[in-house]
């Protein structure tokens, strides 16, 4: 159409009011003449009248014919219809409000989840080439369904110098989590993360002051980068800091630069990154120390491929490993990043996420058949006035397009609604974290999520408003205008339709109580486990000692002994339990019987003080407990749980037996068996909704094997929460250098640990909803064991190495 | 359907060509004046609702080839005069072409034998 045409066009839009008036006259004028013609050549006047209006035709019609004629019909329709409808709600505000309402819920839960899985799954990493980014794990060779692990430090190297698949090999390690750093005269507890020289290079993110990590650093002692939030919150932002210098683990540490705001890598909650130098223990002892993997492959080279050429290259890297070591039995897995992360985040979390997507979706269907409904009802109340807008000229086609336009009008409005609701809730979200989402992306209300809300107004008000425009269209004419009452026959059809979304709605909501029914069943079933200790009145602490400060095993055990009979004397406290997480995966010698083959195992190990199971409330099934007599010099003891006992010594008597805990030197002592305890399930959920089942479990005492960090257990006459600034004072007044964290009771801990498994918890549902979609990843988040949890403490002693 | 009988006994397009043939032989027209002119000179022949000429009408305006204008009718009533542009012009003859190219078609084809 030419540009001319256009404006014309244009000019009519806005005299419009004027043109219709124009027509109004000429029409008239047009009738007029002809009556008066007619009545000259002999015809009555009222006859004349009648046969000139006849003669000329529906003027309703030829309005609209009119406006057809200039392209703006379909415009000044829809204004009309908007008006119109804007007139019925404001008649029946309470049906608007309800229905309004109810689409609003069902649009802002869909947006929310929506901008949760847009930041989780579908938007790419905020790194450079972050599709080619990827994670490399290692496997157990024979048992693919065992939980992946870190790789060796050995491997790494192998791999960033002769790998020819990726671009770029780095290294990061979060394990071993937690150092104390000394600021201004303030000790604060830390997470650092050991990285290699081009690990923010990888990642392509420059610093947001002073610069990231060189090659050339590897030289120049200590240096760190901070996150944003740790230079803001805790060291006050202050611009000096850059270039300024900082104790960690008492040693002097350059600060050359912090990062963006925004920044995220795991995990999240790092606060500075220190560099792997030579050094570092990594480097002396690569073989010892364990790190993860990721690397950026080169373009057009496949996952699989890069598998194939780094499971190569560790077998040359494991080439001088002790013949029992544990990396021989594990081979590399190369996984996309974003996968990775999601997988890091919560083992059932992608899974978690689509099934909770498709409840959601599940209630907005079934706002919109209620909201269906509703119209359907004032459908069959309006069949008369809608007839009577028929018989006026409104052709069916225009009918169902003014009652499209009202469930419009309610999905918009609610869809607008909907959307505060959501960023409502996304805020919230941000602010409780009630679920750890991946690294990354940051969950936000943007504009792919609002496009995202409004394709769902545009369904919601189709899918509410076809099946009322359709009944309404279909309405007989006659039968409708001759009934004298108002808002009479609904007829076969209308009751169709309406058992039809009865019975989609029941279905729907069905399939969401049973979804939520088997949840709550889970959760009820969990909270009724026993766990094998008493986890009332019982409050926990984490503490961690300076290795420098206390770098062997009598003065840890000495100060730890000290805290004990201190603690003791609180008031309120019943007994004082100290427990120490040494090691796991270990395998286990028996005297008499021949040598485990390899260093990977079972078997896990804690060291407690005497009082542990006593303050546990673990029943000791036989022998006798950990005396004072046990020390450094005596006889090394251990009691094993009740699995250990029927797994190795199945019906031969336990106690007196002689083991010994595989180490790659393969030095560690015997250690005589004086006891055995009863099974405690870890209450550590691994984000799935079972409580890991007892595994073999050897305890040695505190003062033979004491590791720098311990768990301190307070068994309390009341619920201990008052406790908490007794228990730093006492600390504090042991040594002011030693911060404590993590204070909270055993309840609460298992709450929360609860709280976030149930929160991505979803593999029941999905049994009901069908069978687990997906490759063999998805297979083993349904089994369940997460990496994250896993990693932390795997990672914290490696492969077969003794504690760290 | 509706549609179809408005047109009725006039071929689908034809009734622009006529409104601007009859405005072509020059002067201004108010619309029921075009109306009476076409049926009186086709001796009701071509039976048409007679409002459906309103739209030709708009639509003749909308692409420029006809004016409009209000002026006085012999009662002294105010009427809207249509006249034919400069480009109403040209497309008359536009038509008029088209149209003897169509008829001498349908006549070839209705002299088979």
């Amino acid at each position: 159409m030419p540009t001319q045409n256009l404006w014309r066009r244009l000019l009519a839009l806005l005299n419009q009011r004027q043109r219709d008036a124009d027509l109004d006259e000429e029409m008239r004028l047009h009738i007029d003449l002809r009556a008066a013609k007619l009545q000259r050549e002999g015809l009555a006047p009222e006859d004349a009248r009648r046969l000139a209006r006849t003669r000329f035709g529906n003027t309703t019609r030829v309005r609209e014919a009119s406006e057809d004629a200039w392209g703006w019909r379909w415009l000044t329709d829809v204004l009309q219809d908007l008006r119109y409808a804007a007139r019925l709600f404001a008649k029946a505000p309470i049906f608007a409000a309800v229905a309004i309402t109810t689409l609003a819920l069902g649009i802002g839960a869909n947006t929310a989840m929506f901008s949760i899985i847009h930041a989780v799954l579908l938007r790419p990493l905020p790194y450079q080439d972050a599709d080619r980014l990827v994670g490399v794990w290692g496997q157990h060779v024979d048992r693919p369904q065992d939980v992946p692990v870190f790789t060796s430090f050995r491997a790494f190297q192998e791999w960033h110098r002769h790998s020819r698949s990726f671009a770029q090999v780095e290294g990061g390690m979060w394990a071993g989590a937690g150092q104390t750093l000394l600021w201004k005269g303030v000790a604060q507890r830390v997470l650092p993360i050991s990285v290699t020289a081009g690990f923010f290079s990888l990642l392509g993110v420059e610093a947001a002051r002073g610069r990231t990590f060189e090659t050339s650093d590897r030289r120049a002692g200590c240096t760190v980068v901070l996150s944003d939030g740790f230079w803001k919150n805790r060291l006050g932002g202050s611009a000096d800091v850059v270039g300024g210098s900082l104790t960690l683990n008492h040693q002097a540490c350059t600060v050359i630069g912090i990062m963006p705001q925004g920044f995220e890598f795991y995990p999240k909650a790092a606060d500075l990154w220190t560099l792997i130098t030579p050094e570092s223990p990594f480097e002396r002892e690569p073989l010892q120390f364990s790190i993860g993997v990721f690397g950026r492959l080169k373009p057009n080279v496949s996952a699989a491929s890069a598998q194939a050429e780094l499971a190569i290259l560790h077998q040359q890297a494991v080439r001088d490993a002790p013949r029992d070591s544990g990396w021989r039995q594990i081979v590399p897995v190369v996984n996309p990043l974003q996968q990775e992360f999601t997988y890091l985040a919560g083992g059932n979390l992608r899974t978690a996420l689509v099934v909770l997507f498709a409840a959601v979706v599940c209630v907005l269907l079934i706002a919109c058949v209620n909201v269906a409904n509703l119209q359907l009802a004032r459908t069959a109340e309006r069949e008369r006035e809608l007839a009577i807008r028929a018989t006026l000229g409104s052709g069916r086609s225009r009918l169902v397009r003014q009652l499209i336009t009202e469930s419009m009008i309610l999905a918009v409005l609610g869809a607008a609604l909907g959307t505060s609701l959501a960023i409502a809730g996304v805020n919230w979200f941000r602010h409780a974290n009630p679920v750890e989402l991946p690294a990354g992306n940051a969950v936000t209300v943007n504009w792919a999520v609002l496009l995202f809300t409004g394709s769902l107004a545009i369904l919601a008000g189709l899918l509410s408003g076809l099946m009322p425009a359709r009944k309404a269209s279909r309405t007989d004419l006659n039968g409708v205008l001759k009934e004298t009452t108002r808002g009479g026959t609904s007829g076969a059809l209308a009751h169709r339709t309406t058992r039809l979304f009865i019975i989609a709605e029941v279905a729907l909501s069905v399939t969401l109580l049973a979804g939520a029914g088997l949840l709550i069943q889970s959760i009820a079933r969990l909270s009724s486990v026993p766990l094998g200790f008493r986890t009332d009145h019982l409050l926990t602490a984490q503490l961690s000692l300076e290795t420098s400060s206390y770098p062997d095993l009598p003065s840890r055990a000495a100060f730890y002994e000290s805290l004990t009979s201190k603690l003791r004397t609180l008031p309120g406290v019943q007994a004082v339990g100290m427990s120490s997480s040494a090691a796991r995966n270990l395998a286990l010698a028996v005297a008499g019987r021949a040598a485990p083959k390899t260093t990977l195992g079972d078997v896990s190990v804690e060291d407690v003080n005497q009082d542990y199971l006593a303050a546990m409330g673990i029943p000791l099934l036989r022998g006798r407990p950990f005396e004072t007599t046990d020390r450094e010099h005596t006889q090394p003891v251990a009691i094993v749980n009740d699995t250990l006992a029927r797994r190795y010594f199945r019906n031969e008597a336990p106690i007196g037996r002689h083991i010994k805990l595989a180490a790659p030197d393969g030095e560690s002592p015997w250690l005589t068996i004086v006891g055995t305890a009863g099974d405690v399930k870890g209450i550590s959920l691994f984000n799935t909704m079972s409580f890991g089942t007892p595994s073999p479990l050897v305890y040695r005492p505190l003062t033979q094997s004491a590791g720098s960090s311990v768990q301190i257990l307070l068994r309390t006459s009341d619920t201990g929460v008052g406790l908490a600034s007794a228990l730093q004072r006492e600390v504090s007044a042991l040594d002011g250098d030693v911060p404590i964290h993590d204070v909270r009771t055993m309840e609460q801990k298992i709450s929360e640990s609860m709280a976030h498994a149930v929160s991505s918890h979803a593999s029941e549902w999905l049994c009901w909803l069908g069978p687990p979609a997906g490759g063999d990843r998805d297979l083993r988040n349904a089994v369940g064991v997460g990496v994250a949890s896993h990693a932390r403490d795997w990672c914290a002693h490696g492969v077969g190495s003794a504690a760290t | 359907m509706e549609r179809s009988r408005v047109r009725d006994g006039i071929p689908y397009g034809t009734l622009d060509l006529l409104v601007l043939k009859t405005l072509g032989r020059g002067g201004t027209m108010h619309g029921f004046q075009i109306a009476d002119f076409i049926q009186q000179t086709t001796e009701s022949v071509l039976s048409v609702e007679e409002g459906s000429l309103y739209p030709a009408l708009q639509r003749l305006l909308m692409h420029g080839w006809v004016t409009v204008a209000w002026g006085r009718t012999n009662e002294n009533r105010r009427a809207r005069y249509y006249t034919l542009a400069r480009s109403g012009n040209k497309q008359l003859e536009r038509e008029v072409a088209k149209y003897h190219r169509l008829a001498h078609a349908i006549g070839r084809v209705l002299q088979v034998t």
